[in-house]
């Protein structure tokens, strides 16, 4: 639009927009124009995400003198709260720590409980919100966490919050935002595909395979970490657990990496560094359930390419299922039987004694294994992640 | 029949004391000296109950030898989880029949207390209860097995008091001459 402004004065121009709900970034630029009559004016170049008006004039007659931008946010008046996600730094050479934000407002008078999660491009989720965390006070909350990214190539990363179950459903109020951060690197990252779901106990394959991107021609797997710990260094497996199945272990345009992660008794144990005290249970495996694995491949050369593993918990009814048909758990509740008889049995004081004995040993058992079962490590960087 | 004992609430607190520090340090060595562990909770408990099992025993024919078996039976039962949880089996087996076959137990462990003469001589009773813990602290070579020698090391000082000077008591006789 154009008009006139006298010298050493002020004036006010209105640009007119139709607006949509959402974030958009605005520019507006201050221009002098040159004529023969030499008034002055100005025209202003408005924009909005995908919307540019821009002046037809031609640019040898005008001047840029000022500009000045910033951002709106346009809701709908019985909107109770937008959320926008920010990632910092949004571009890293090679891979790093990256700070994520969530910024939600809350247009209500009161608190507002929220439900959501932030997921990763192949729909994993990295972090969960809800409970105290999903508590929006008046005005509103920044929630922050960090996540470790690898791989070259441009990685985006989606919030969802909702005001009723979490899930995006159309039920309740719904809101997306999305950040993409780009990692730079010399050598694309190999493809890494993992089974994306598995109950405790159950075997991950993963599947290495070549990127068409990738400049060189051959490389050579160097380490596999699993949620936080090295399950395999230079063909050498850290628990029997994890098992190599191709005979090579260089990736080449023909050819793929297959590992399988075998989440067993053993594997438990060594990736806990703890045994349960009761003796008739093998491993801590059923603690590995409930949550999101990082499973990294290092190549030389610093690649690295990584998916995600969620590992399910189990829900009541298959906890059940578990209690009837372990064989164990039948023989466990057989010995509180005996030992209860024991206790209550008048007929041998020596009996009773021992057998007091022994129940106190094996409550003190449970009592630990219930209460102070290790859990795996997710850091303290407040994703949902182990190991990224 | 009172024999100067060690105060059953020192008893107490140390075996509280075993238990906290047990509950804090046992993970580290649950994988490497899984035995010791149990060893421990074992005798962790055994101590805790000292007092308790001395009154509910204060009349008992086989006192002595009811004595004998608990840190044996409990030694013995750490022994077998040296094969691995594969046979935890084994373990419920030992924990549960000599208590249902108590009485013959006791028998047996009270012909063998008159053939080896160890009523007469603390030494050699001693050195039963003590022959496995040592075993499995050498074994596996860990700091967390002195835990375990020391709870046995008090209940072994309870029962040396409390049979040396009982050696000289009628009751025992009459005890003897009843078997």
């Amino acid at each position: 639009m154009g008009g006139s402004i006298n010298a050493s004065s002020e004036k006010s121009f209105t640009l007119h927009w139709i607006a949509e709900t959402g974030e958009h970034d605005y520019t507006v630029k201050l221009y002098s124009l040159y004529s023969s009559s030499s008034v002055t004016s100005a025209t202003n170049t408005y924009s909005t995400n995908n919307l540019r008006l821009s002046s037809t004039l031609d640019d040898q007659h005008r001047k840029e003198e000022d500009e000045d931008n910033g951002t709106i946010r346009v809701r709908r008046s019985d909107q109770q709260f937008a959320v926008s996600l920010e990632a910092f730094p949004a571009e890293l050479e090679g891979g790093g720590t990256v700070w994520f934000t969530v910024h939600v407002e809350n247009f209500e008078n009161t608190a507002l409980s929220l439900s959501g999660f932030v997921e990763d491009e192949n729909g994993a989720v990295i972090k969960r919100i809800d409970g105290f965390e999903g508590r929006i006070p008046v005005g509103g909350k920044n929630i922050s966490f960090s996540y470790t990214i690898s791989g070259v190539g441009n990685h985006t990363f989606k919030v969802f919050l909702d005001n009723s179950d979490g899930k995006p459903n159309g039920v309740g109020e719904e809101h997306w935002a999305a950040v993409t951060v780009e990692v730079g690197g010399k050598i694309a990252s190999p493809n890494l595909a993992c089974t994306k779901e598995v109950p405790p106990g159950d075997t991950i394959t993963c599947v290495a395979s070549w990127n068409q991107q990738i400049s060189i021609d051959s490389l050579e797997l160097q380490q596999i970490w699993f949620g936080g710990k090295k399950v395999w260094k230079d063909g050498t497996s850290s628990v029997k657990s994890v098992v190599m199945d191709s005979r090579s272990y260089t990736l080449t345009p023909s050819n793929t990496i297959q590992v399988r992660i075998i989440l067993d008794d053993n594997f438990a144990n060594w990736y806990f560094g703890k045994s349960p005290w009761d003796p008739l249970d093998a491993s801590y495996k059923d603690r590995l359930g409930g949550y999101t694995y990082k499973v990294k491949f290092i190549f030389e050369e610093n690649v690295v390419s990584e998916d995600l593993v969620m590992v399910k918990d189990l829900d009541l009814i298959e906890k059940t299922k578990a209690f009837v048909s372990d064989f164990e758990n039948d023989i466990k509740a057989g010995e509180y039987v005996a030992a209860g008889l024991l206790a209550l049995k008048t007929g041998s004081k020596v009996a009773r004694g021992a057998g007091v004995l022994f129940t106190a040993i094996l409550i003190g058992i449970d009592i630990h294994d219930w209460l102070l079962a290790p859990d795996p490590d997710s850091g303290f960087d407040n994703n949902d992640v182990v190991g990224g | 029949m009172q024999a100067r004992k060690i105060p059953p609430a020192v008893m107490a607190l140390v075996s509280i004391i075993s238990f906290i520090f047990l509950f804090i340090t046992g993970d580290n060595y649950s994988m490497t000296a899984y035995p010791i562990l149990h060893l421990n909770l074992y005798y962790s408990g055994l101590v805790l109950m000292d007092a308790w099992i001395d009154r509910e025993l204060e009349r008992e024919k086989w006192r002595f030898e009811a004595k004998l078996f608990l840190p044996i039976w409990l030694a013995i039962a750490s022994l077998i989880l040296t094969f691995g949880k594969s046979l935890a089996v084994l373990w419920i087996l030992w924990m549960i029949l000599p208590l249902v076959y108590i009485d013959r137990v006791l028998r047996f462990i009270s012909s063998l207390a008159h053939d080896f003469k160890l009523r007469e001589n603390l030494k050699r009773p001693v050195f039963l209860m003590i022959t496995l813990p040592l075993l499995l602290l050498f074994n596996y070579r860990t700091i967390y097995g002195l835990q375990a020698l020391t709870l046995l090391t008090l209940y072994l000082l309870n029962f040396v008091l409390e049979f040396r000077t009982t050696e000289t008591n009628s009751e025992y006789q009459t005890l003897h001459n009843e078997r």
